[in-house]
């Protein structure tokens, strides 16, 4: 990895584009989001219409969906060294899709189905991806779902930076 | 009858009192002049083809109905008239001397599926409810979260046995047949009586704005259509292996 990826915030594109692998390649999720009446729908298509890397459903929704949504917050720098990212994942449906043909809530599958994939992943900053919440989620009218909060560790920045020192400042 | 039974009746034909024979007179007079009248057409009425003078109104889409003296025009019916349907949404119950009736032109054909399994269709008409607002509902929980449909319209429709059956519980796809997408809306002011009397009459609903579900078909604007006729290629379902499976765990699928 190079130096300048441990000065940024490479963590929000990378962690997020991780997720939506994770996501997208796994069958059941897949699954899940797609229709119970459609044929499978290629995961490709899915991206910025049901599932967003940002929390937004940009496009007024006149169809009843499955939409899962993503986050990535700085939740605290500890030190110069490390942060401690989180990863917020917002999984909703419309109430006609709630209730599975074969029994069970979409929702609940589906935030089960994403903790499984991604809950103790290494592929998220330094150590283990850890699950820290679930709770309720409603965002609209007929909408109901769940929001998952993971933890992570990763680096802050490299010490020393080498970035340029004025040349007014006096030196030792 | 004798000679006096003949004169009185003779006097009588054309009314026993003054006011008698100036209704039979007017009577008589409108069924002389209205059949030449422009305004006199031929128009089908819940099916029958019936004479009627269909006068026109400073609102296009309004007409006045008049029929000959002794004939009714019942509040509710449909009529086909230049190749166009009309519901009569008023009637002038004073039809002492002829009837007259308020028909408005039905722009939908409104098709649903009965709690018996039938397709019902009945034209109706539908008129915007929110001409100022935008038409979207941005979710509570965040400003910048998702946003619906929130389209509210206005549908006036003949009362009968199946119109009457309608409650909160329907949903409906309403939306030009050759529109790409298409709205749904879920009937949230079930009010029956604003335009009923006697049994026959107009109801006025309101709608309002819902998702359509994977169980409409869009195609034919019929709402949860494949719940009562299951798609050919059905919808999967668990094997009955995998059914043996969950109830073996002890376990039982409730929900």
């Amino acid at each position: 990895m190079s130096r300048e990826a441990f000065l940024g915030l490479d963590e929000l594109f990378d962690y997020k584009n991780q997720l939506m692998e994770d996501i997208l390649t796994n069958e059941k999720i897949i699954s899940l989001l797609s229709g119970d009446a459609q044929s499978q729908t290629s995961a490709d298509s899915l991206v910025y219409t049901q599932v967003f890397p940002f929390e937004y459903v940009p496009d007024v929704t006149e169809q009843a969906k499955t939409f899962i949504c993503c986050e990535v917050d700085i939740r605290e720098v500890t030190d110069k060294t490390f942060l401690d990212p989180a990863i917020y994942i917002w999984v909703f449906t419309h109430k006609s899709k709630i209730r599975l043909p074969e029994g069970g809530v979409r929702t609940d599958k589906l935030a089960a189905e994403i903790t499984s994939v991604i809950n103790g992943s290494r592929m998220y900053g330094l150590g283990e991806l850890n699950l820290y919440s679930v709770k309720r989620f409603s965002p609209i009218t007929d909408y109901q779902g769940r929001t998952l909060t993971f933890y992570a560790k990763d680096f802050n920045r490299l010490s020393p930076t080498n970035k340029p020192i004025p040349a007014n400042r006096k030196r030792g | 009858m004798d000679v006096w039974d003949s004169y009185k009746s003779r006097l009588d034909a054309k009314g026993t009192t003054l006011r008698d024979a100036r209704l039979q007179r007017e009577q008589r007079y409108i069924n002389r002049k209205l059949p030449s009248s422009l305004s006199y057409h031929t128009v089908v009425v819940d099916g029958v083809a019936r004479q009627l003078a269909v006068i026109n109104s400073d609102n296009l889409d309004i007409k006045t109905l008049c029929a000959l003296p002794g004939e009714d025009i019942l509040n509710g019916a449909l009529v086909e008239w230049q190749d166009n349907r009309w519901l009569v949404i008023g009637e002038d119950v004073n039809n002492e001397i002829y009837k007259k009736a308020v028909m408005q032109q039905c722009n939908y054909l409104l098709r649903w599926i009965a709690s018996d399994g039938t397709i019902v269709e009945r034209w109706c008409i539908i008129s915007d409810g929110t001409k100022y607002l935008t038409g979207e509902t941005i979710s509570s929980y965040n400003d910048n979260g998702m946003s619906l449909g929130d389209t509210r319209i206005s549908m006036m429709i003949a009362r009968d046995s199946y119109t009457v059956q309608l409650n909160r519980n329907n949903r409906f796809l309403i939306d030009d047949y050759n529109s790409p997408t298409v709205l749904a809306y879920r009937l949230t002011k079930p009010f029956k009586l604003g335009g009923v009397y006697n049994g026959h009459g107009v109801m006025s609903f309101v709608l309002t704005e819902v998702n359509t579900e994977d169980d409409d078909n869009l195609e034919l604007h019929i709402a949860d259509y494949y719940k009562y006729f299951p798609r050919s290629s059905s919808t999967p379902e668990s094997s009955e292996a995998e059914q043996e499976q969950s109830l073996s765990d002890g376990k039982k699928v409730w929900f």
